[in-house]
């Protein structure tokens, strides 16, 4: 049971990492981004693609760059122009998360692929407990990437604009500062971070261009949970998913994702004000 | 001194062909009842308003090309009543003010001089600091961007008349030190001008 704990622990990671772009992304635009998932499983194709051609560290470094430019890009293009109504930019992030998932199947093909490296299968031995190095490695990202935007938020000069644009856009103009450069940064940050997780997901196991659905699904229960753009919360919130989908899924496999969704439910039930305002 | 501030014809919510000109050192009331567009105004001169001008210059530059935030950069500040950040502590307020912080006799020394509670109470959220420090929050952050032309949104209102003649007070003194200024509402006995829009 120990290890089944310290395996909830490690998968938490993971969730953290897929929650964090979409909590940053609603925390500061408003926004429900319904294709973080197909552009996270995009992050791990293209990393999937690259890896034949280019050193493993160089993929890892370059996904998340190009996936900064394509986030950018996607606000000042495309998300910007429909902002306002909260309605109109969801509806087109739903629409894009089609087309990237078509686009994916189309280029790669239906079938499950992973990103197979020597450390893949690697385990780490800690405390007489047997614990894979990949995930250990994620969960490891994922306290660095949430104190690293903790860190961006409250004590930079970039952060202060980004919080201060998250309570009033208009108003940042008096400052000297572009809402919209700031939105479009933001969404470059969020994608980049999505690409991360589809990374460490295609590390540890296959994924297929229909994945971005399930992990969307586990991104806005991270984000719920803990409560839209509170991004300790949000850690705390995965760590917990992470911890009742190991245990479910060793006492009570045939209920999937069900007692991950019942907390959902019990903290909306108990915490409303967590939920998305 | 020269001259800051140019309008020529403005049209702006209810405000139609609207003459202004204002120089460095002149403090400028506007007055006329609520409605008549003081607010509207200054919103239309710092560029958060949709304005139309036949001319509108700051500094022999044009404003009419310039959006809001390149106005902030060119020395226009903007204090609002209500213009604070709630979910970022008072410090965090100054330093977005800091940002542009354009050569000038304002530095948080002197800012914190003039309003002791804003040094002490740094850490606090501005959601939870009073009405009056809101409205200090305000003007010692506008100050902080060291602006040619600040534009002063019904700052003293609801503050105790002590806050409020301290406020006014400040007001002065910037005047005298050169900068321009326009207040929306009636100022005490003073140097400056008014101008009634309802009769503009």
């Amino acid at each position: 049971m120990t290890e089944t704990l310290a395996n909830g622990l490690l998968l938490g990671g993971l969730y953290a990492l897929f929650g964090l772009g979409l909590s940053l992304c609603f925390g500061v635009m408003r926004v429900a981004q319904l294709a973080h998932g197909d552009l996270a499983i995009a992050g791990a194709f293209a990393a999937l693609a690259l890896s034949d051609h280019l050193p493993l560290w160089v993929v890892l470094a370059l996904v998340p760059v190009l996936a900064f430019g394509l986030g950018w890009a996607l606000q000042r293009w495309l998300l910007d122009r429909v902002m306002g109504d909260p309605m109109r930019p969801m509806l087109v992030s739903f629409g894009l998360s089609v087309v990237v998932q078509t686009l994916l199947e189309q280029a790669f093909g239906p079938g499950a692929r992973g990103l197979q490296t020597q450390a893949s299968t690697a385990a780490v031995s800690l405390g007489g407990l047997s614990l894979g190095l990949v995930p250990l490695a994620t969960l490891g990202l994922a306290v660095g990437l949430f104190a690293a935007t903790w860190g961006l938020l409250h004590h930079s000069d970039r952060g202060r604009v980004i919080r201060a644009t998250a309570e009033n856009a208009r108003a940042v103009a008096l400052f000297g500062a572009d809402a919209g450069r700031v939105r479009s940064w933001v969404m470059g940050l969020s994608v980049a971070l999505a690409a991360v997780a589809g990374i460490a997901l295609a590390l540890r196991g296959a994924v297929t261009p229909f994945a971005g659905g399930e992990r969307l699904l586990i991104a806005f229960q991270v984000a719920v949970i803990g409560g839209m753009g509170r991004l300790w919360a949000n850690f705390a919130g995965a760590l917990a998913l992470g911890l009742i989908h190991a245990v479910s899924f060793r006492l009570d496999p045939g209920a999937g994702l069900l007692y991950g969704h019942l907390l959902l439910v019990a903290v909306l039930l108990l915490r409303p004000e967590g939920a998305p305002r | 001194m020269g001259e800051v501030l140019h309008i020529k014809g403005l049209t702006a919510g209810a405000l139609t062909g609207l003459n202004l000109t204002l120089t460095a050192g002149e403090c400028l009331a506007l007055t006329g009842p609520r409605g008549v567009g003081k607010s509207t105004l200054l919103r239309g001169i710092a560029g958060l308003a949709p304005t139309k001008a036949e001319a509108m210059r700051f500094q022999a530059r044009d404003l009419l090309t310039l959006d809001a935030a390149a106005r902030a950069r060119a020395g226009i500040a903007l204090c609002a009543e209500g213009g604070i950040f709630a979910t970022l502590t008072v410090a965090e307020n100054l330093a977005l003010g800091a940002r542009l912080a354009r050569p000038g006799p304002w530095t948080p020394k002197r800012v914190w001089a003039l309003f002791p509670d804003l040094r002490t109470l740094g850490h606090r959220p501005a959601a939870r600091i009073s009405g009056g420090q809101a409205q200090m929050l305000t003007l010692g952050r506008a100050l902080l961007a060291n602006p040619a032309l600040l534009l002063v949104d019904e700052v003293t209102t609801g503050l105790s008349p002590l806050v409020a003649g301290q406020i006014h007070q400040v007001l002065d003194v910037l005047a005298s030190e050169g900068m321009a200024l326009i207040v929306a509402g009636a100022l005490p006995n003073g140097r400056h001008r008014s101008l009634n829009l309802e009769a503009a």
